[in-house]
Order: structure tokens, then sequence, then C-alpha cells
């Protein structure tokens, strides 16, 4: 065996010029073993003695290296020195560029590939990064944001649940909690819609959100005119409002004097004490334009079983979301010591931006995965390019040398090529990142959470031009290095031979084809898997029939619609005129739609088996007129809400199937008896479950009758009214309809219901395009690497292939040689693309919803199209091979 | 001057391992490892030869056509490992010849002669 000096010897030696390596490098290894020897033989602490002479010989070859180096400088500047024309290093440049340039003329096929593939890698990357910066990874708009903490309520069943709370409850958690310096509660997140009427005499709807008085001092916001609200106004009918900046701006023309003025919010007049500054956004409600103070009064509806609050708290410094939890935990637990309930009350602290960009980071996580694959296949594709064309250029480099180019100038040049295809690329590459933020932003505008901040940056977009920059360099450069170093006579003996020539890049190459097919096999099977899922999902039965129906809400102003009876006849009316226009099928109205999400949470008492009070929650909806015939809604028992059941008749209720079986279980749930908001219930009927919300959630509901149930308060109505005719003339006509009945009211966000659905899938829709198009990419990538290769093989086999059609071998034969050649590269990328992507899917299984991870079908189909895509990539080389004249090709030798 | 002495003073005066190399090259053929050997024995008092350096003023001296390759003696070890001998040319024994004198002359002169007195 060899000591180990000896491989570091003839490592360093490889750094010699070749002609000094080629020359002695054998016979001083032998010399340096033969030393070795001899003091090992003389026997005198025989290892301590090698050290020092591998040591000693180690240094004095690194200096030699060093000398020999500098030597070899000052011939080729004596050289460069005697040359007639020399060439300042700016004439070189200009020298090389302009070479390049005409190379890039004279190869257009090559510059329009590496350029394209550059600028997909860079602006998929870039743009989907963007996304991921200012989505997920950007911190809130807050002062401290890290100290800012969501609280909501979880059960049993589900402790990760996140539920409204109580209103006493927080009220306590917000003055005894010593982990926050301050809680902002505020009422359900739920859209409050309010009418607010502007200087003009008309009516605009607007959302408001009713906050407690330190909320806004909770998120670190002051407001740029007047004040916030103070705990004296946490009471119903403080009529105080705190306006927007773009709200005032555009109802006041930016009056700073504004404040102190009284506007009309739903036929009530508030009093504007504050404008918020234009920088304050809020993140949990984005479309907020108002805010009102939120009744805090410890009484009516706040009660320990009203769950319906949101709060934000924030944490005082150095105090951890962990310590906070287990403080609300300890006093809730003393909470279930005085106030008993049926269950041990559950409250979660969970730090608000986790809280915000959770559900969208998964999804942003999985296109930044596909977008890495797809640079990463760029990449591929870069490096096989470029190496092939200094392959291509061995012989041309050859002879530059031999005419006694120096390698600075070789490599140069090289260099110069690559960066000016690269900044092409990323020229290109930048533009299409831009268009494609852009359009990220155009597809997704509410399908990812704080999609309003999103924008181009210039770092990421830096990151990627650098990323495949350096690849186009190493790999560019690298070959170039080699071919300058090595022997121009054999080089152009070599190049002129074809088969034996560059057999280690061409392995290099078929690597670089093998990793790129995996990777975008990776790719395709990920899309499948979303595919499929997405598919699976439009396919689900929601409960309901959204076809041909128009939705839009109606909201009563209290201040004229003051009374139960007032709207329960303004209601009565209105619907009897939508079911009136002609081509109307059934027209009803219900509290909140399907799928919108969990709204008005109750509590459904009643006594079990054993006669003992129980209580479940469930979802209120109130409904009026053919809200079940007109979303197709079945009623499985009993009867429906018919004109017998008004004010004053016997207060009625329909449940849905799976409220029925958790509270009845096989009993008949028809005649029972049940308590909700403060009064008893029969049910009357049992109806399907539907979608609540956008996970196709099919909660328990209760369905109240509007007629019986409008004095609990000014319930803002959503009609739905099927019909046959188009849309548009469905609102006209009910536009129409609410204009004749009372011309102040407005016809808010009319929409079909099909969109109310699909805005749900938005995101899911949002994510499989980019998926889809990432997979597209690739495959386009992988093919135009098999082609790349091939070709290559055919024209540097041509020869070969010439001979053997010489001696007979028949077309077929000639094309199963390429044929082989580019099956077996595609076959091992396959091979290692199938086990990546069985180990991805799995974590595609815990990013999205719905997916089968394991679904053979979407493997057998992803391998399928790629294999077609690599025997049509294929398929022009292979051609071109049987086209090989054998003449010609031996005349060429 | 004759035209030998016009190509053996354009090398002088000599680097002391250049010297030291021909010298031990005038005598005798030797494969590289054998230089070194050659050169602890005779020259004890010198710096140990590297085989890098000397390799490096192998492959110089080769090119100035100092020294030459010649077949390997019969009674060299035939293993696998790649022994070359060296010996001086004509050239390079001139060379390491006028070097000597040089040398010598120098050390003769009474200038050398008084600082030797004087440190001896």
């Amino acid at each position: 065996m060899k000591p180990i000096a000896y491989y570091m010897l003839a490592a360093i030696l490889r750094a010699f010029p070749s002609r000094f390596r080629d020359r002695f490098g054998h016979e001083m290894l032998a010399a340096y073993l033969d030393q070795r020897d001899a003091l090992q033989a003389r026997g005198e602490r025989p290892m301590a003695a090698a050290w020092r002479h591998d040591a000693r010989t180690i240094l004095g070859l690194l200096s030699t290296l060093g000398a020999k180096r500098r030597e070899e400088q000052r011939q080729l500047r004596s050289l460069q020195d005697k040359l007639p024309r020399t060439e300042s290093p700016m004439q070189n440049v200009l020298l090389d560029l302009r070479h390049a340039l005409r190379g890039m003329r004279a190869r257009p096929g090559f510059v329009v590939v590496a350029v394209l593939t550059l600028a997909l890698g860079i602006g998929a990357n870039t743009a989907v990064f963007s996304v991921l910066n200012s989505v997920v990874l950007a911190p809130l708009p807050y002062r401290d944001p890290g100290q800012l903490v969501r609280l909501y309520t979880a059960n049993r069943e589900r402790p990760d649940a996140k539920e409204f709370l109580p209103g006493l409850d927080i009220i306590d958690v917000r003055d005894q909690v010593a982990a926050f310096s301050s809680v902002g509660i505020m009422y359900t997140y739920r859209e409050s819609g309010a009418d607010l009427l502007t200087p003009d005499g008309h009516s605009q709807r607007v959302r408001v959100l009713p906050v407690s008085a330190e909320y806004f001092q909770t998120l670190g916001a002051t407001p740029a005119l007047g004040r916030t609200f103070t705990r004296d106004e946490e009471r119903p009918n403080a009529r105080a409002i705190i306006l927007s900046h773009t709200l005032w701006a555009s109802f006041s023309n930016s009056d700073p004097a504004f404040v102190g003025r009284w506007i009309d919010l739903n036929g009530e007049r508030y009093e504007v004490v504050g404008v918020m500054r234009p920088s304050f956004a809020d993140v949990t409600a984005p479309d907020i334009w108002a805010w009102i103070p939120q009744n805090l009064l410890r009484e009516g509806t706040n009660s320990r079983g009203n769950f319906y609050l949101s709060a934000i708290g924030r944490l005082r410094p150095g105090t951890s979301v962990a310590q906070a939890q287990s403080q609300v935990t300890a006093f809730t637990r003393r909470l279930d010591e005085q106030f008993p309930a049926d269950e041990p009350r559950r409250m979660r602290v969970v730090p608000l931006h986790e809280d915000i960009v959770g559900e969208s980071s998964s999804a942003v996580y999985l296109l930044m995965g596909a977008a890495a694959l797809v640079l990463l296949i760029a990449c591929l594709n870069v490096a096989n390019l470029f190496l092939a064309r200094s392959v291509a250029q061995t012989r041309e480099t050859a002879i530059r040398t031999a005419l006694g180019a120096g390698r600075r100038r070789l490599i140069g040049q090289r260099l110069t090529e690559s960066v000016a295809v690269a900044l092409a690329g990323g020229l290109v590459g930048s533009a299409t990142a831009y268009w494609g933020v852009k359009a990220l932003l155009a597809v997704s505008p509410e399908s990812l959470a704080r999609a309003e901040e999103l924008r181009f940056d210039p770092l990421l977009f830096a990151f990627a031009v650098a990323v495949t920059l350096l690849t186009g360099l190493l790999f560019g450069a690298a070959p170039a290095v080699r071919a300058s170093r090595s022997d121009p006579n054999d080089a152009l003996h070599d190049a002129s031979r074809g088969n034996t020539a560059g057999r280690s890049s061409r392995h290099l190459r078929g690597a670089l084809v093998a990793s790129q097919v995996s990777v975008a096999l990776v790719l395709l099977v990920g899309t499948g898997l979303l595919l499929k899922a997405f598919l699976g999902q439009l396919h689900r039965d929601l409960g309901f029939d959204s076809s041909n129906v128009a939705t839009f809400e109606v909201n009563l102003p209290t201040a004229r619609y003051d009374s139960a009876d007032k709207r329960v006849r303004f209601h009565n009316a209105f619907g009897e005129r939508l079911r009136g226009i002609p081509g109307v099928v059934s027209a009803g109205a219900v509290s909140w739609l399907p799928t919108n999400g969990k709204y008005h949470q109750w509590g459904y008492g009643y006594l079990d088996e054993r006669g003992e009070k129980k209580s479940v929650p469930a979802q209120v909806r109130v409904v009026d007129g053919d809200y079940l015939k007109a979303l197709g809604i079945p009623l499985l028992r009993g009867r429906a809400f018919n004109q017998e059941d008004r004010a004053g008749s016997p207060s009625v209720a329909m449940i849905n199937k799976g409220l029925a079986r958790r509270v009845y279980g096989d009993r008949d749930p028809i005649g029972q008896l049940f308590r909700t908001g403060g009064r008893f219930f029969t049910v009357i009927g049992v109806i399907g479950d539907v979608a609540t919300d956008a996970t196709w959630e099919r909660g328990e509901t209760l369905v109240l009758s509007h007629n019986q149930f409008a004095d609990d308060r000014n319930w803002t109505l959503t009609y739905v009214v099927k019909s046959t005719l188009p849309m548009a003339q469905v609102i006209e006509g009910s536009r129409q309809a609410l204009t004749e009945l009372d011309p102040a009211l407005v016809l808010y966000r009319p929409r079909t219901m099909d969109d109310v659905v699909a805005q749900h899938r938005a995101r899911d829709r949002f994510v499989l395009l980019l998926m889809v198009t990432f997979g597209a990419v690739a495959l386009t990538l992988a093919a135009v690497g098999v082609y790349g290769v091939l070709s290559y093989l055919v024209t540097q086999r041509n020869h070969e292939i010439g001979v053997r059609m010489a001696l007979g071998a028949r077309p077929a034969q000639v094309r199963a040689i390429v044929m082989r050649q580019g099956l077996v590269l595609a076959g091992g990328g396959v091979l290692i693309g199938l086990t990546f992507a069985a180990g991805l899917s799995g974590l595609l299984h815990s990013l999205a919803s719905g997916v089968d991870a394991k679904d053979p079908l979407v493997f057998g189909a992803a391998t399928l199209v790629l294999a077609v895509a690599v025997l049509l990539a294929g398929y022009l080389p292979t051609r071109r091979a049987t086209k090989v004249s054998p003449l010609e090709a031996l005349r060429n030798d | 001057m004759t035209p030998r002495a016009t190509q053996t003073s354009k090398f002088l005066p000599l680097p002391p391992l250049d010297f030291q190399v021909l010298t031990l090259l005038a005598s005798q053929e030797l494969h590289g490892y054998g230089i070194v050997q050659a050169s602890n024995e005779t020259f004890p008092d010198q710096p140990v030869l590297d085989i890098g350096s000397l390799y490096r003023i192998i492959s110089r001296m080769l090119d100035e056509r100092l020294l030459r390759e010649v077949k390997p003696p019969a009674d060299s070890p035939n293993d696998k490992r790649v022994r070359r001998y060296y010996a001086v040319t004509d050239l390079g024994r001139a060379v390491a010849r006028a070097e000597a004198a040089r040398l010598r002359a120098m050390l003769a002169s009474p200038a050398t002669l008084a600082l030797l007195r004087v440190r001896g």
C-alpha cells in the first residue's frame, strides 16, 4: 500500500502544467517512494522520519508548483511581448464580444434554447419566490409583530379548532391575564355590511368591523386624525365611528375638519371620531372601511355561552407564546371552577403571523418546491447546452491553441460567450418574472392571504440570475479550461475521429439528461396528483344544486325598519315580487350562504334520553321564502316552513341530518323540543346536509324561519333566485323589484351561486394552474435535453453510422442504435424519478388535502406522458441518423 | 572569446543547486533519487534537495541542453517505478567547469581571503 502522502503528491502534481507533469510526474513519485524506502531501511524512529520527509516533500512540491507557475507566466508574457500585435484587455473583451455575437448568430438554435431555458427558470422562480416572500415570509405590517397573537376557542374533539370566544370570558382574559399588555376584541371577522349614506344622497354598502377600545393600540396603530374608541363606548348605541383613510378621502375630499361631523350609517347617525393612517392595513380583515365600537357590557349578548367574538392580544415584552398559553389555561381553569360549563374551557393562543398565512403557506411552499425543481431542470439544461457547445468547439479550441492562442484568452472568450447568453436569458427572464408576478396577482386576488402586498422582488430576481449565470459559467468555462490545457495535437486527432471523442463529457451529459428526466417526472407526478385531487373535489357533492342560481344581499336599515313586523313584511313582499318575475323558478333568502364558512354558531340545548340537559354547538341559519327549493336542498322527513309559521304561532325549526343523528341518534327528531337563542322550538323537519365551508365540511345546522325569528335582530338576508334566465337579466329584474319597493335600498354583491362556490376553489385552482405550468415547462425542458443529447450523439457517431450503412445496416437498425441510447437515458431517469416522486408524494399529501399519494394511475400517466415526450424528442435525431449518407460520412473523415 | 566560452558565460553565475546537480552528474549517471542521495553524501553541509526543486532544475537544464537522458545502466533495479537516468552534456560539463573556475577565482581574491582570515 502506498502512503497517503503519495496520493497528496499525485494530487498536487495534477496542478502542474501538463507538459511538466507528463514528462516527470511518474518519475518524481518513484523518486519519492525510493527515498521513503531508504528512510525506513535506516530504521531509526522510522515513522517520525517518514513523516518529516513527507511533510518536507509536500511543502517542497507546493513551492515548486508556485515557482513553475510563475515561470510559465513569465514565458507567456515574454512570448506575448514578442508578438507583433498585442491588444489591451479592453480590446480583448470587445473582440471576444464580437466573436461571441458572431457565434450566436451562427448558432441561433443554441441561443434561442439557452435563452428561453434561462428565462423560464429565472422567471418562474422569481415570480413564485416573490409570492412566498410577501405572503409568507414578510412580517406583519405592525410594530413588534412577533408579540401579536390571536385567541381562539377549541374543543375536546378538535384541539386545533379556531372557534369564536364567549363575551364574558374574553373580557375577563383582557383584564386579568398578565401575559397580555393589551387585548383587542372584535366582532366575528365575517363581513358586517352597513349602508352608508353618501353626501349626494345615495346608499353605499361598506364593511364595518365592531372593535373594542384597545383594538388599534394592540396592533400598534394610531389614528391620523382624531382618536380611537374609549372603554365607555363599548356599549350598544355608542354612535361613534372611525373611518379608514380611503373612505375618509373619498367621502369628505380629505377634509381634516371632518372629524366631529356626523354621518348616516344604516339610517342612524354616527359621530366621526377618528381617521386611520393610510398605512394602517387590517390584515385579518383587509377590506374593512370603518370601525364602530363593539358592545362589551356584561349583560345581554355577552354571556359565557355565546361564542361570537374574536380577539387579538399583544404579549408583554419578554413573554413567550407558550407562557401566555399557560397563563390563559390557568385562568380558564379558575373560570371553570367559578362558572362550570358542559365541557372544560379551552382557549388557544396562536401567533398572529402563523394564523394569517397558515393556510396559504402550504400552497406557497408547494409551489416553491415546484419552482425550485424547474430551476434545477433549467440549470441542468443550460449545463448540458454549454457542455455540448464546448465539446463541439474542442476542435476549434485546439486549432486556436495550436496557432498560439493563450489559455487566458481562450477561457476569457468562452466566459464572454456564456455571460452574453446568460445576460440575454436574464433579460427575457426578468420580463417573464415581472409579468409572472402580475399574472399571479391577476389570478389570485382572493385566493392567497395578503396577496395585495405582493410585489416583484429585485433581490430574488438577482438570486435566480446568479444561480443560472453560475451554472452557465461553470459548465461553459470548465470544459474550455480543460480543452485549452490539453494537447492540441490530441484534440485535433481525437475530434476528427468522432466516436471516442469526449467520452467523459458524453457520460456527464447522459447523467444530466437522466437527472432532468427524473426531476421532470417528479413534477409531473406532483401535478397529476394535484389535478386528480382537484377534479375529485369538483365532483364532490355539496348537498345543494348551485346551477342557475343568482345571489345578492339585501340589508334593511334598522332606523326605518325598526320592527320585526316591518322587516317580515318587506321580505315577504320582495320575495313575492321576485317569484313573479317571468322565468324565475323559485326564490328565497338565507342569513348566510352555504360554503361561506361558519357563522352564528349557537348552542342547541336539549334533554337527552335520561332527561339530562345537554347542549351541542350548531350553525344557525335564518331562511325566508323558497330557500330550500331554490338551492335544491332535500327535505328528508317532516315538513318545511309554511304560511302558518309566523310570529305568534308556535316556534318551529328544521335541523339537518347531521344534527339529527348527533342529538337523537336513531330516535325520531320530529316533534322534539329544543332551546336556542333564549327560546324553545319544535323540530318539524329534517333536511339534507350541505357544505358549510371551503373544506366541504358538513357541520350540524339548525334552520329557523325569518317570519318567526325576525325579532331577534335585523338579519341581513342573502337572496337565492333560481331561474331559467341569464344572470344579468335576473339581477336586473331583482333590482327593479327592489327599487319599486324601497328606492333607497341597495342590491349588494350580485353573484351567481356557482361563483360563490368557485371562489372557495380559487386557491386550489391557482395552485393547480401553476403546477400544470411548471409540469409543462419541465416536460419541455426535459424533451429539449433528450433531443440535444441524441442529436449530439448522431453527429458524433456520423462516421460509425456511415460505416454501418455502407456495410448494409438497415435504417431500422440504425434507428434502434440511437433510440436505444435515448431509452437508456430516459429509463434511468424514470426509475430515479419514480423513486423520488413516491417519496415526495407523501409530502404532497400533507400539503394538499384530498391527494391520494400512491395513486398508480397518476404515476403511470405521468410516466407515459414523459415517455411520449422523450420518444418525440428522440424522433428527429433518429431520423437524421438514417439520412446519413455513407459516402458523405466517410469522406468527411 | 571562443564560441564555447560565449555559450557558457550566459549561464553564469549558476544557481547553487544547479551547480550542485551538474557537479554530481559530471562524474556519474544518476536517476532522480540517486542525485538526492549523492548530494547528501557529497555535500553534507548543503541544503537537502527536495524532489520538487530537483525536477524543476532537471527540467530546465534539459531544456537548456545542459543535461541529457541516458539509458539506465544494466544494474538498475528492475521494478515498476519509473527511473530515468541523466548525464551532463558537453555543454553542461563546460558550464559546471566555468562556474567552478569562477567560484575558485572569487575565493582566491585577497578580499575573500581577508574575510576568511578574520572569521577564522
